[in-house]
């Protein structure tokens, strides 16, 4: 059995060792017993058994990380800000979020330019992204005990685990004039600014700026008609759903004040 | 009752050796000889002028010469100095082996058989109870719980009958065993009805006891500190084998258990035997089944799941961890139906749930599952959100055999030496504990074929693969 497993350990060395421990197992048993019994799995069948199980390895890493601790709080707070308890207007949400833009001339790493000389992408705006996380947390826990449900961490684990994310913007690391947590400060619903976590939206994966290739952004944009339809395709529809943005920019679109200034 | 009787036969009437010498009191002696026919007794001294008085007369009788000399007054006399015989207990001690507890103790195994015949069959006679004879945990107290069985005599008599069964126990140390499954110590897995110790089937004797490299190993009747067996004991049949059934009227291959008759032929050399024919065939259709039922190489995944248990020693060592499995869905899709299916696998046979996450049991009987079976799987059922946080931390924990910080009365705590099964509708929330376990989903939706007629058939005879992985009786595939 433990052959097998090293076996799987060495296929995997990029896989998280608890994933690989916990599928190793039982992949690496069920092909001893296969050993023990008679080779039951034609050749075919265990090559298709073992992608089958390096897939569900994989998948459980991902789903394992979707459930870490910084991530269901970003999850949890898409989800509050979809039913409304943050409100439903731009300034109710800009009493804990803001968002400030950059314009680029393209989005990070898409760089190629087409035969005008233009780039494929086109302009892009950067983003920062600027939680008021005390008061975020307390609504978030507020709504949460209504729901039955825990918010997993508190302000300082919160912030300990962002901070090991690249999205974890430098600003924060600025120390304050008594040696304590500096970072930026922020105006949030017209009050005195307070102090706030920035984040860099375009070094946030999935949520944030979600890297795509040329060919898939173009495809993207050409939206076929109808076959039923008579005439050729169609341009671009104005509902077009950007492939680039994550779930965060329809919360960061509404709070955007990058106009205000 | 043999010294009653030729004290009697010395007085005899007809030819008795002693008849007509007076002040002997030969049948008053063979009276109190008598009455101690199934007790326990003590030689009662006499008095010093008694003693010499008695010593004087088998002097005179040796000074006489050789023909007028009294051979059986000389023995009279003789048995008379010895004192007069006294009983302390109404029973007699039948010793078998001592036991050497789990904690460390050692307990004398004993049969009491009381003066009228009456047996207790093999009962523990521990330190304490041997300790004295009066007291809430002394000598009388034991006797009465286990026979009808009384002790006046003292503590010096009773420390007499202590040597008596220290002697007869020598050279005969039984380990007790509260574990079901794999005994690190021995390096045996223990079963419900038999053991394997590598390649090799043990089997218990009369007694009970499983004989290894001249050590004896007794599998206890209860776990730990006596908390009963909380999974029904995994079954081997030793002496059974495997048979293939001609297919019936639909086809379907079927197996049964027969008899094994003598001695197993030897299989040429590199074919099968006909018992492993039939068991690599039944595995085969197992596996394919399964596959079928739950749709996928899930099923492979599932097999593996229980399976990889018999290799959880070497695992964790390697390791320091090992998984479990937790089969989710909603209700009615099969879960606990696959997990009864699984556990046959290792032998738990007929099993239709594990251990209830509800509030028929508590943290602490999780624990006593862990301890209680070792590297074989624990089932437990209905896993859902209101599975109390006590709960879920054991669930969590097992994973790395992670020891409690409890403070324990007699200073032991309890092991881990196994790890989770879980059927349940939702999966645990805290994510560190869900990728402990590897998770399948049941649902029929997923389902090609419906196989429960086939595996509520032939459910009963996959055990035979678990004695394969132990490595007993299979020396031929190692």
């Amino acid at each position: 059995m433990m052959k097998n497993f090293d076996i799987m350990g060495k296929d995997l060395a990029l896989v998280e060792r608890r994933a690989v421990q916990v599928h190793g197992a039982a992949y690496a048993a069920f092909l001893a017993a296969v050993e023990l019994f008679g080779g039951l799995l034609p050749q075919s069948e265990a090559k298709n058994f073992q992608e089958f199980v390096y897939a569900k390895c994989g998948a459980s890493e991902e789903e394992a990380e979707q459930g870490v601790n910084v991530t269901r709080f970003w999850m949890q707070l898409l989800s509050a800000v979809r039913r409304g308890v943050f409100g439903e207007t731009a300034p109710e949400l800009q009493r804990f979020f803001k968002a400030h833009g950059t314009p680029m001339d393209h989005p990070p790493d898409a760089a190629a330019k087409d035969g005008s000389g233009n780039y494929i992408q086109g302009s892009w705006t950067s983003y920062v992204f600027y939680i008021e996380l005390h008061a975020v947390l307390d609504t978030l826990k507020k709504d949460a005990a209504q729901r039955r449900e825990t918010v997993a961490l508190e302000y300082e684990d919160l912030k300990e685990q962002m901070s090991r994310r690249p999205y974890y913007s430098a600003k924060n690391l600025r120390t304050g004039v008594n040696g304590d947590f500096g970072g930026p400060k922020q105006r949030f619903g017209g009050g005195k600014p307070v102090r706030c976590i920035a984040i860099e939206v375009d070094k946030m994966e999935e949520l944030g700026y979600r890297p795509v290739p040329d060919e898939v952004l173009l495809a993207s944009k050409v939206k076929r008609k109808a076959p039923e339809l008579p005439g050729a395709a169609f341009p671009t529809d104005p509902s077009w759903d950007d492939p680039r943005k994550g779930d965060l920019f329809t919360l960061i679109e509404m709070v955007d004040d990058t106009g205000e200034k | 009752m043999a010294l009653a009787r030729k004290l009697a036969q010395l007085v005899n009437p007809i030819g008795g050796k002693l008849k007509g010498i007076l002040g002997l009191g030969v049948l008053d002696l063979a009276e109190q000889y008598r009455k101690t026919r199934g007790w326990y007794y003590t030689m009662k001294p006499m008095s010093d002028a008694t003693t010499a008085r008695w010593l004087k007369r088998m002097e005179t009788e040796r000074a006489k010469v050789e023909e007028d000399r009294n051979e059986d007054l000389i023995w009279f006399c003789d048995l008379r100095l010895k004192g007069i015989p006294t009983p302390v207990g109404n029973f007699r001690l039948n010793c078998f082996y001592t036991l050497v507890r789990a904690d460390g103790k050692r307990d004398s195994v004993v049969e009491i058989v009381t003066d009228q015949g009456e047996r207790s069959g093999r009962v523990r006679l521990d330190a304490e109870s041997f300790s004295v004879a009066s007291g809430r945990t002394g000598f009388r107290t034991w006797l009465k719980n286990h026979a009808n069985a009384g002790w006046k005599g003292g503590d010096v008599v009773l420390q007499e009958l202590q040597l008596d069964i220290l002697h007869d126990s020598a050279f005969m140390d039984v380990q007790e065993v509260t574990a079901i499954g794999y005994d690190v110590n021995s390096k045996i897995w223990f079963m419900g009805d038999c053991a394997y110790a590598g390649d090799e089937e043990l089997l218990a004797d009369e007694d009970g006891v499983y004989w290894h490299n001249g050590m004896g190993y007794l599998l206890a009747e209860t776990g730990s500190q006596s908390q009963p067996f909380l999974q029904v004991l995994p079954l081997m049949h030793p002496g059974q084998m495997l048979e293939e059934e001609k297919p019936g009227a639909g086809g379907e291959a079927c197996w049964r258990l027969a008899e094994a008759k003598g001695a197993k032929a030897e299989p040429t050399k590199g074919a099968l035997s006909a018992e492993e024919t039939a068991e690599n065939a039944l595995f085969a259709e197992m596996a394919a089944r399964l596959k079928e039922a739950l749709g996928g190489y899930d099923a492979f995944l599932v097999i593996g799941a229980v399976a990889s248990f018999f290799g959880r020693p070497e695992f964790f060592r390697m390791e320091k961890c090992f998984p479990g499995l937790f089969l989710h869905g909603e209700t009615k899709q099969g879960k606990s139906t696959t997990m009864q299916w699984a556990m046959e696998l290792p032998g738990f046979q007929q099993m239709s749930e594990g251990l209830g996450l509800g509030r028929d049991s508590t943290p602490v009987g999780l624990q006593i599952g862990l301890e209680q079976f070792s590297s074989l799987p624990f089932w437990l059922s209905d896993y859902n959100a209101a599975v109390s946080e006590d709960k879920q931390e054991i669930i969590h924990g097992a994973f790395n055999a992670r020891t409690t910080g409890k403070y324990a009365a007699d200073g032991v705590l309890r092991k881990k030496r196994t790890m989770f099964v879980i059927d349940g509708e939702s999966r645990p929330v805290k994510t560190s504990t869900r990728f402990r376990y590897l998770q399948v989903l049941i649902s029929k939706r997923n389902m090609a074929s419906n196989q429960v007629w086939w595996f509520e058939r032939n459910r009963r005879f996959f055990f035979r693969w678990a004695g394969g992985y132990c490595g007993g009786g299979k020396s031929s595939r190692n």
